[in-house]
């Protein structure tokens, strides 16, 4: 291993660890999991011991393929999110604030929202959020480089559209 | 490019979200100066993508809890332990004819290698993030640069102005540690209460400032963009949290 390579991981890990934890955490909703499917990703970048032509996309498809692994193995955990979800207390019930009570429908909304979405729309959408550039987007979803604001702009609409048909029918 | 074709959603959106070289964006951004119908598309598709970032942002921005040090510590661990297997095989085999020929003080020697696998006298070595508490910092940015603070704070503000100047200048009124790298700066700030005055070169093309991984700032050509704001104002003061 160079200390190059070492100088190199330590930068993009500064740079990018975040904006991966935040696109795997709102993928999974689940923060505990992206935690590890971020270590993990990077300890395998380390174990590669070389930088692949594009580290952010690399990291992005290893993260993804984990995340997939991950549902695919832990069908049980998956439930019990679901009930989880299914057992929260009704909008009117909650003891909560209005305020709060406000912000958490809208989150269950984005939520929601993002769920009608395709996948490729939902991954692009929380890619671009988390602070992807369009060259590591378009190279994580294997699409053409030209193609991403395109793509951004449809699924933007389409998200929103969703949102607001979601939550007008809620309120 | 003909003033009569009117461009496609995708350039425009890509020139809200900084994504074309300076001279494209430019060429693009006078074609909307003289294109009513393109003008209106583009503050369509702006109004969009800064709506869509809204509605994300209630997902929350938590900060990785992922931490360097025990990436490299798993890293390394577990080439550590890989190279002594295939090692510890090796040897072995080599120690079995060695033994039988050369008696044990070449045994001794070969164990000890083996040892020296699992347990490496050379201590792991530290992640090179270069601290250096100052009170500011300078630097010749490139083209894409990213500002990029730890985390948020509960109290201090970051103000921002462009300058005729070739260097990014970052001053805070408390210590934190900056690492300037290829593509900007990171600033190191947890715990910290620090205000910070940052000072972009005004022909720098593309600057994102992150706070905790969040973008809370883009300047994109002249424009300063802060999630609702776009304006070229020449001082921008936000709250770093």
């Amino acid at each position: 291993m160079t200390a190059g390579f070492d100088h190199a991981f330590t930068d993009l890990f500064a740079d990018r660890s975040g904006s991966l934890y935040r696109y795997i955490s709102a993928l999974s909703g689940d923060p505990a999991l992206a935690e590890d499917i971020v270590q993990e990703s990077f300890v395998r970048l380390y174990r590669r011991g070389r930088m692949p032509d594009d580290p952010a996309a690399w990291l992005v498809s290893v993260a993804h393929n984990l995340w997939r692994d991950d549902r695919r193995r832990d069908v049980r955990r998956t439930r019990l999110l679901s009930l989880r979800r299914d057992e929260l207390p009704a909008i009117g019930e909650s003891p909560a604030t209005d305020a709060a009570t406000l912000a958490s429908e809208r989150m269950q909304t984005v939520h929601q929202a993002l769920a009608r979405l395709p996948d490729r729309d939902r991954r692009l959408l929380l890619l671009r959020h988390s602070g992807f550039a369009y060259r590591e987007i378009a190279q994580a979803l294997d699409l053409a480089p030209g193609s991403v604001g395109t793509m951004l702009v449809r699924a933007s609409e389409s998200f929103r559209a969703a949102f607001y048909e979601l939550f007008g029918a809620s309120a | 490019m003909s003033s009569s074709a009117h461009l496609p959603d995708g350039e425009l959106r890509a020139i809200v979200d900084g994504e074309l070289p300076a001279p494209r964006a430019r060429e693009l951004r006078q074609h909307t100066a003289d294109c009513a119908a393109c003008a209106a598309r583009l503050r369509e598709i702006e109004q969009d993508a800064i709506g869509t970032g809204q509605l994300l942002d209630l997902l929350g921005q938590p900060a990785s809890p992922v931490q360097l040090e025990r990436v490299l510590r798993q890293a390394r661990r577990a080439r550590t332990w890989r190279a002594a297997l295939i090692a510890a095989s090796v040897t072995l085999a080599v120690v079995s004819v060695a033994g039988a020929t050369a008696g044990r003080p070449l045994v001794r020697a070969l164990a000890g290698r083996i040892r020296a696998l699992f347990h490496p006298a050379t201590p792991v070595t530290p992640p090179t993030t270069a601290p250096n508490d100052s009170m500011g910092i300078a630097f010749v940015p490139g083209i894409e640069t990213v500002i990029a603070f730890d985390s948020g704070q509960g109290a201090g503000l970051l103000r921002i102005s462009l300058a005729d100047t070739a260097e990014l200048v970052i001053r805070s009124d408390a210590a934190v540690s900056y690492r300037v790298h290829a593509g900007g700066v990171v600033v190191h700030n947890p715990q910290s209460a620090a205000s910070y005055d940052l000072i972009i070169p005004r022909a720098l093309p593309h600057v994102r400032v992150l706070v905790g991984g969040r973008l809370v700032l883009e300047k994109i050509g002249p424009r300063i963009v802060t999630g609702t704001v776009a304006d070229t104002e020449p001082s921008v003061i936000l709250p770093v949290r």
